[in-house]
């Protein structure tokens, strides 16, 4: 049981974007990709996801072909939080959330209203309830987003599910930050696969069970974090200066950049 | 506009109901002849079987029967679908401005009609009765216009508003020209039915052409409200709604197909109606928020009421004499879109 690439590229033309890149997410675990920009991190998540089609290899859903899956049982089994968004219309923050229950086998109407208010509890946005979506900040947006993606996958079921996220960090404060990845991490807890894109090596190192880093469309390194996100690793992905160092308090590497 | 969003759906829908029942009376009553309600309702009553307690008159009778009753039902089904396809075409590029006027596809049914009109009668009309051959015609027109402007204006799968309204420039004046042109070799009799298309009127049509029409619109009417869900989702993206199980590509392609069928059966029926897909949805919007399951029957009864109400006022402002109601129309929706463009011009993601 997986949601896996096999050797998998993607070309544009002449370009080629990701190359012969393998990874598996599996039920119960975070697996974060890192990489500098360009590197095919999020093409790779769109291919995961089945929105574009590898030019070469096979992306497989518990074993069998990602577009061969309807598209409504694929939707059951994985949710997908993209990068950007982009919704002018002047939907409620609730309106938001309730769209990711589309694909779910319907509850009743109250247990679908816990549903939904134990999403927007999860990411803090409970207190938006009511607001119109675009007059929100960005990061009120993203973790409104966040909370229809888990809506969608909100109920434990036969089969295991699948959550993607794209740079689910991006525009949070710090605090959030934490506590998305946290939310990650609960429902790997609870039997989900994650698949993380980030940026912050350090996020990478507390919350991932596995890593891959990306570089120019290959894989320079995958597996554990700490064998991973070294400091040879890094220097030659990212092509500055790094320092390992590593907290008696908590007893886990911290990556620091020197200027 | 907040406390009308709370409304329960099914007030709503009386609410609506009720305005739309209004308008009927309005409608059948109101014109050169003004006939009392009373006198109405028994001339209906009167046409269902029944036997009302006053006689009708029977020239008030014939005014409300031949006249104003298929002017009726024509309002109320174009009304409705035209407000319908612009709600879904806003969907579809994801823009409160796609409209099916502003984007050129009611131009280009139009043309593809009066092409027929002018030079129709060369060919031999035997192989289809005309009344059939135009909608026909005037949705291949519009169907050609879609496919044109979606792939125009989609860049990666992205509609690129500005692009979407600059290539609606460009068929405009295509398709103006294109008409321009058939208005100068057309005969004196193609020439009345032009002067018709170009602004459009609901006073055309006679039974025969409407019970061709109706039940294609009736059919658009009744279908687009189906895909109301999957429309809600299209609004966060095109990925998005992938992601959410929707099979994006063919729900454009239905929708899209239903929104020509609409606007090439109106424009058949009773030439271009401009800005009813443009200003309907955007009030139900406003009142009701943009929930297409609310948002799309909502802007069928809106588009409806609004449609049939301006054309009422056409028939009475110069009675006798009588305005086209697409002029009406654009009269209101000019200002209105400029409105629009105001309150949208800091928007990116619209403009």
């Amino acid at each position: 049981m997986s949601l896996r690439a096999d050797n998998v590229s993607y070309r544009i033309g002449s370009r080629s974007l990701l190359d012969q890149v393998s990874l598996a997410i599996e039920p119960g675990r975070v697996h974060a990709v890192l990489g500098p920009n360009g590197a095919g991190k999020s093409t790779l998540l769109k291919l995961l996801s089945g929105e574009q089609r590898s030019t070469s290899g096979q992306v497989l859903l518990e074993d069998r072909l990602i577009a061969d899956w309807p598209a409504l049982e694929r939707a059951r089994r994985r949710a997908v939080l993209p990068q950007s968004e982009s919704l002018s219309f002047d939907f409620t923050v609730r309106q938001v959330v309730s769209l990711g229950r589309m694909p779910c086998i319907l509850q009743t109407p109250a247990r679908e209203n816990e549903i939904i208010a134990a999403a927007l509890e999860a990411t803090g946005v409970a207190h938006l309830d009511g607001r119109i979506y675009p007059t929100l900040s960005g990061g009120e947006r993203m973790r409104v987003q966040f909370s229809r993606v888990l809506a969608q996958i909100w109920e434990a079921s036969a089969h295991p599910r699948y959550l993607l996220l794209d740079e689910p960090t991006a525009s949070l404060d710090l605090a959030h930050q934490h506590s998305c990845l946290r939310i990650a991490r609960q429902f790997a807890g609870d039997g989900t696969g994650v698949l993380l894109v980030l940026h912050d090596p350090n996020l990478a190192l507390s919350y991932a069970d596995e890593v891959t880093l990306l570089c120019c469309g290959q894989i320079v390194a995958q597996g554990a974090p700490e064998q991973v996100l070294t400091q040879q690793n890094l220097e030659r992905v990212y092509g500055v200066k790094i320092e390992i160092l590593n907290s008696a308090n908590t007893q886990k590497p911290f990556i620091a950049v020197h200027s | 506009m907040i406390a009308l969003q709370r409304l329960p759906r099914r007030t709503i829908v009386v609410l609506l109901l009720a305005a739309l029942t209004a308008t009927a009376l309005l409608a059948l009553s109101c014109g050169s002849l003004d006939i009392p309600l009373s006198r109405t309702w028994a001339i209906l009553w009167q046409a269902l079987g029944g036997t009302p307690t006053v006689t009708p008159d029977t020239a008030e009778s014939i005014a409300i029967l031949q006249l104003r009753l298929p002017r009726l039902v024509l309002g109320l089904l174009i009304g409705g679908a035209l407000a319908q396809a612009g709600a879904t075409m806003q969907a579809v590029f994801r823009n409160p401005l796609a409209d099916p006027g502003l984007i050129g596809v009611s131009s280009g049914a139009a043309l593809a009609a009066i092409t027929i009109i002018v030079l129709g009668h060369h060919f031999a009309w035997t192989l289809l009765p005309l009344r059939w051959l135009l909608p026909l015609v005037s949705f291949i027109g519009g169907a050609l216009v879609t496919a044109m402007v979606v792939r125009l204006a989609s860049v990666d799968g992205v509609a690129r508003p500005s692009t979407l309204l600059l290539a609606g420039l460009a068929i405009n004046a295509v398709a103006g020209a294109g008409i321009g042109f058939l208005t100068q070799i057309a005969d004196a009799s193609a020439l009345r039915s032009l002067s018709f298309w170009m602004f459009g009127s609901l006073g055309k049509a006679g039974w025969s052409e409407i019970l061709a029409g109706a039940p294609l619109l009736l059919a658009v009417l009744l279908w687009l409200p189906r895909e109301a869900r999957a429309l809600n989702a299209l609004l966060l993206g095109e990925a998005e709604a992938q992601h959410l199980g929707v099979d994006v590509e063919q729900l454009k392609r239905r929708v899209l197909f239903l929104m020509v069928l609409a606007v090439g059966v109106s424009v058949a029926l009773a030439g271009v109606i401009g800005f009813v897909g443009l200003i309907v949805p955007h009030l139900i919007r406003l009142a009701f928020g943009p929930d297409h399951r609310i948002m799309l029957p909502a802007s069928a009864m809106l588009g409806a009421v609004l449609l049939s109400l301006a054309d009422t006022g056409a028939r009475t402002v110069l009675a006798p004499a009588e305005l086209p109601v697409g002029i009406l129309t654009a009269l209101i929706g000019g200002p209105f879109f400029l409105a629009l463009l105001i309150r949208y011009r800091r928007s990116s993601e619209v403009l």
